[in-house]
């Protein structure tokens, strides 16, 4: 893309998301009404399932960075991959952090070993993994390479995470799928749209601003290189 | 145990940590802009010797 329309596009994105997250906020605890049994610790889920969504976006986009860099060993499609594995880490830190904090009201405690929950601390620790490859490898190229397999890894869990619950008849809240559409009252649907649209595109920011971060690191690196050896 | 004490702390976490990654990504950005600097120091450096 050329260095005006990024510029035009990021700042359109920039002042959507600015705008957007105050309104999910807004319609996760004013527009949308409490839940008669829970109560208050409800509405976390306006948080945690966006989040959730999120993650998935971010491990996408590690896997697609993650094979483009396997078959072409380019740098760009390493930023991509290094881009997608953050934003995914954080947001599914997110997931593993607000979980809780609503499981103990609901289930009386703080973590089981439940089948969605087990997968997605799977999921974190393989992004952890990729994090500290990256960190520790004995160079870039190997440490990419390493964490790019880490990666594509780490998405395949992703569809076990989907379906556990179903597989392995856990207890987590299964809102979504046929024969659930009526599961949530019209303004809670509502507030739950604006606050998975909003984190969806604080992902996309977030994604395409570590990418870009990520690239010019790499370029500017291998420059300092360059004049390094040129000086001899 | 209050319920809103639940609500309270799974959104101020949840802003924690995406505050976190937020610092974490302005001390890379400051980073970046120290190479910059070396980097151009480095090539005025070599200007200098060149000519």
């Amino acid at each position: 893309m050329r260095p005006r329309a990024w510029t035009v596009s990021f700042a359109v994105l920039w002042l959507a998301v600015a705008a957007a997250i105050p309104w999910a906020l807004w319609a996760a605890l004013v527009l949308a009404p409490e839940e008669r049994v829970m109560g208050p610790p409800q509405r976390i889920f306006y948080i945690h399932v966006p989040s959730a969504f999120a993650t998935y976006l971010g491990v996408a986009v590690l896997l697609a960075g993650s094979i483009a860099y396997l078959w072409s060993r380019r740098p760009a499609a390493d930023a991509l991959a290094r881009a997608g594995l953050e934003v995914g880490w954080v947001f599914c830190t997110i997931v593993l952090v607000t979980g809780p904090i609503w499981a103990r009201p609901a289930w009386g405690v703080w973590w089981t070993w439940e089948a969605r929950l087990t997968t997605t601390l799977v999921l974190w620790l393989i992004l952890l993994g990729c994090v500290l490859v990256r960190r520790y490898a004995a160079d870039r190229d190997t440490g990419a390479r390493f964490a790019a397999v880490l990666g594509v890894l780490g998405a395949l869990d992703i569809p076990v995470i989907h379906k556990a619950v179903a597989w392995w008849r856990g207890q987590h809240p299964q809102l979504f799928g046929p024969g659930r559409e009526d599961a949530l009252a019209p303004p809670m649907r509502e507030a739950f749209g604006i606050a998975s649209g909003a984190f969806l595109g604080l992902a996309v920011l977030l994604i395409a601003i570590r990418a870009r971060m990520a690239h010019a690191e790499v370029v500017l690196e291998d420059a300092v290189r360059g004049v390094e050896e040129a000086r001899g | 145990m209050n319920r809103h004490f639940y609500l309270f702390w799974g959104y101020t976490t949840a802003w924690i940590v995406f505050a976190g990654y937020l610092a974490w990504l302005g001390w890379r950005l400051i980073r970046l802009s120290a190479r910059l600097e070396e980097l151009e120091r480095r090539l005025r450096d070599r200007g200098g010797a060149g000519g």
